[in-house]
C-alpha cells in the first residue's frame, strides 16, 4: 500500500473523525477496475533512495514506506490488462483509501474510493467527481484550478486525492519500467 | 394556509425514511462551508471574516464589513442544526452596523430526496444568495442584481423541503421549496428595504420560494428559482421574483451569470430586472512560496433596470489566494451613471 507520511498534529476526536465509510474492499475495487481480469499478480516495488529523490523532484512529498504493492490485471490468456495501486492520503484528519488503475499506456482508466473516514467531503467518492481523472498520465498537472474541478467544501479531500493520483501514477510508471522485458 | 399544509403533507408523504442526510446540491452552499474546528458533542465551529478599503470620490474608508461565526451540529446522522451569526460593520457600533442571525435551520432527513427544514432559511432565490460568502467570491462587491432584485442576503422565517437526486453517474439535480413569511410593505419602494420579519408576518398570506438546479456534469450548473406571494399589509398585492442562473468551470476558467426579474403589484415601479455576467481565470499556481496558492483575474458586467432609474457597472479585479479559503482582492469599478463611486477596492477575506 502507498502510505502517506503526513499526520495531523493532534489526535482527532471521534466527532472529527466521523463515520468510517467502507465502500469497496480491495478485491472488489480491483475487479470493478478490470471486469475482464481473472487474475491479479502482485509486484512489490522497492522504493529506493533514487526513486524517493525522483519523487521529490516531481514535487511529491509524504511517502514514508519502503515498498509499494502494484497489482497487474491479467485476462484468461494471461495478457496484462493494466496496473493498479491502492493508496492512502490524509484528507483533513484521516486517510482516504483509494485505488488508481491505469491501462497499458499508463493513462488512468479509473479511480475508486475504498474507505472514507472524514465527517465531511464524501462527495469525492462519486464518479461524477472521480471520472475527471480518467485519461490523465504522469505529464498532467492533476491540480485544482488547472485540470481538476474542485468541490467547494471538500477542498482538502480533493487536494489529497490529487496528490494520491500523482503519487500512484509515479509508482505505477516505475513498476511498469521494471517489469518490461529488456 | 390550508393549501400550504396540504402541500407540505404531500411532499412529506412522498419521502421514505431510509437514507442518510444529504445536502442541497448547491456547491458552496450552507453545508459546504469549511468548518475547521470541532468541539465536543458533534458541534462544529467556523466562520469567515472580510475587511475592505474603499477609495473613490464618495468614500475613502476602511470597513470592517463582516465577521460571521457559524455553527454546525449533528444531532444524529440525519438531524442537523446549522446557524450563522452576522456581525456587520463591527456590530451595532454607532448605530451603523448590525448583529443578526443570517440563518438558523433545523434539518431532518427523511430521505436523500426529502429533508424537512425549518428556521431562518437562506432563501433559494438565485445562485448568489446561496453562495455569497466573501472568501468564495473573486470580486469584493456583490452584483447589482444581487442587491436590488434579489436582496442578498435574503433569509426568511419558514419551513419546507429540500433534496438531491442523481439521475446519472455524472449528473445531479437538487431542489429546495419553502413556505415563508415573505416580503413586507416597503418592498414597493425598494426590495432591499422590504425583507420581512422573522417573527411575525405582516399579512395572513404566506409566500413560496423555491429553486431547482441541475448539473449535467461536474463544472456546469444551471438553476431556476422563484419567490411569489403577497407582500402588503392587507395581503392583496403580489410580489413575484423569478431568476435563472448558470455557472461553468473548466480548468483555470470560471464563467457565471444570473438574471432576475421582479413584478410588484401596487408599486409605482412595478417591473424591475437585472443581470450580471462574470468571467475569472486562475494563473501562476503555487506562487510566492504558498504551494496551494493561485492568482485570479476577474471581470464582471452588471446591469439593473429599476424602472425610474438604471445602472450599469463594469468591474475588473486581480486577487491572490495563498490558500483556497483566503483571498486578497484588488478591484476597480466603473459605474455608468454614479461616477463618484468609480474607484478602487482592496479587501481581505478568509474562512476560519
Amino acid at each position: 500500500m502507498l502510505v502517506a507520511a503526513a499526520t495531523a498534529s493532534t489526535e482527532p476526536t471521534p466527532e472529527q473523525i466521523g463515520q468510517i465509510r467502507v465502500y469497496l474492499s480491495p478485491d472488489e475495487a480491483l475487479q470493478r477496475a478490470y471486469p475482464e481480469a481473472i487474475r491479479f499478480d502482485t509486484h512489490l516495488l522497492a522504493v529506493t533512495d533514487t526513486l524517493q529523490e525522483r519523487l521529490h523532484e516531481q514535487g511529491i512529498r509524504g511517502f514514508a514506506g519502503d515498498s509499494v504493492a502494484v497489482y497487474i490485471a491479467r485476462d484468461s490468456t494471461d495478457t496484462p490488462l493494466g496496473y493498479a495501486a491502492i493508496g492512502e492520503e490524509i484528507g483533513k484528519y484521516r486517510p482516504i483509501t483509494f485505488l488508481v488503475a491505469v491501462d497499458l499506456q499508463l493513462q488512468v482508466s479509473s479511480v475508486a474510493i475504498l474507505v472514507y473516514r472524514e465527517s465531511r467531503g464524501a462527495e469525492v467518492r462519486r464518479q461524477r467527481f472521480l471520472r475527471q481523472y480518467r485519461g490523465k498520465d504522469g505529464d498532467d498537472p492533476i491540480r485544482i484550478n488547472r485540470d481538476i474541478i474542485n468541490i467547494t467544501g471538500a477542498t482538502l479531500s480533493v487536494r489529497a486525492l490529487n496528490v494520491g493520483v500523482r503519487k500512484s501514477l509515479f509508482f505505477l510508471e516505475a513498476a511498469f519500467d521494471q517489469l518490461q522485458p529488456n | 394556509m390550508k393549501r400550504v399544509a396540504v402541500l407540505l403533507a404531500a411532499l412529506c408523504a412522498a419521502a421514505s425514511a431510509t437514507f442518510a442526510a444529504d445536502r442541497p446540491a448547491v456547491q458552496g452552499g450552507v453545508y459546504d462551508k469549511p468548518y475547521l474546528r470541532q468541539t465536543t458533542g458533534g458541534t462544529t465551529v467556523g466562520g469567515y471574516i472580510d475587511h475592505e478599503l474603499f477609495w473613490n470620490d464618495k468614500a475613502k474608508t476602511f470597513d470592517q464589513h463582516r465577521f460571521i461565526p457559524f455553527l454546525f451540529s449533528e444531532v444524529s446522522d440525519r438531524i442537523h442544526v446549522a446557524a450563522e451569526i452576522e456581525f456587520e460593520h463591527g456590530g451595532n457600533v454607532g448605530g451603523d452596523g448590525e448583529i443578526k442571525l443570517e440563518f438558523a435551520t433545523l434539518d431532518i432527513a427523511f430521505h436523500e430526496a426529502a429533508s424537512l427544514r425549518g428556521g431562518v432559511i437562506l432563501s433559494p432565490l438565485g445562485r448568489f444568495n446561496l453562495i455569497h460568502d466573501s472568501p468564495l467570491n473573486d470580486l469584493t462587491n456583490r452584483p447589482l442584481v444581487a442587491r436590488e432584485i434579489v436582496p442578498t442576503t435574503l433569509s426568511e422565517s419558514g419551513m419546507g423541503l429540500f433534496g438531491t437526486f442523481y439521475p446519472s453517474e455524472a449528473a445531479v439535480m437538487g431542489y429546495e421549496l419553502y413556505v415563508v413569511n415573505g416580503f413586507a410593505n416597503s418592498a414597493a419602494t425598494r426590495l432591499r428595504s422590504g425583507r420581512g420579519s422573522q417573527k411575525r408576518d405582516n399579512n395572513e398570506e404566506k409566500s413560496i420560494v423555491g429553486r431547482l438546479n441541475y448539473s449535467p456534469s461536474l463544472g456546469l450548473d444551471l438553476g431556476g428559482s422563484f419567490h411569489v406571494g403577497a407582500y402588503d399589509d392587507s395581503g392583496e398585492d403580489n410580489l413575484s421574483i423569478f431568476a435563472v442562473d448558470a455557472s461553468w468551470n473548466r480548468g483555470p476558467l470560471d464563467m457565471r451569470g444570473e438574471y432576475a426579474t421582479a413584478s410588484i403589484d401596487g408599486a409605482d415601479e412595478d417591473s424591475r430586472s437585472g443581470y450580471y455576467t462574470q468571467v475569472a481565470y486562475h494563473f501562476l499556481p503555487g506562487s510566492l512560496s504558498f504551494p496551494n496558492s493561485t492568482f485570479t483575474v476577474a471581470a464582471r458586467y452588471d446591469h439593473i433596470d429599476l424602472g425610474a432609474s438604471d445602472e450599469t457597472r463594469t468591474t475588473v479585479g486581480l486577487n491572490f489566494r495563498p490558500e483556497e479559503e483566503t483571498v486578497i482582492k484588488l478591484d476597480y469599478e466603473i459605474y455608468d451613471r454614479d461616477d463618484d463611486s468609480n474607484g478602487l477596492i482592496l479587501s481581505l477575506a478568509s474562512y476560519f
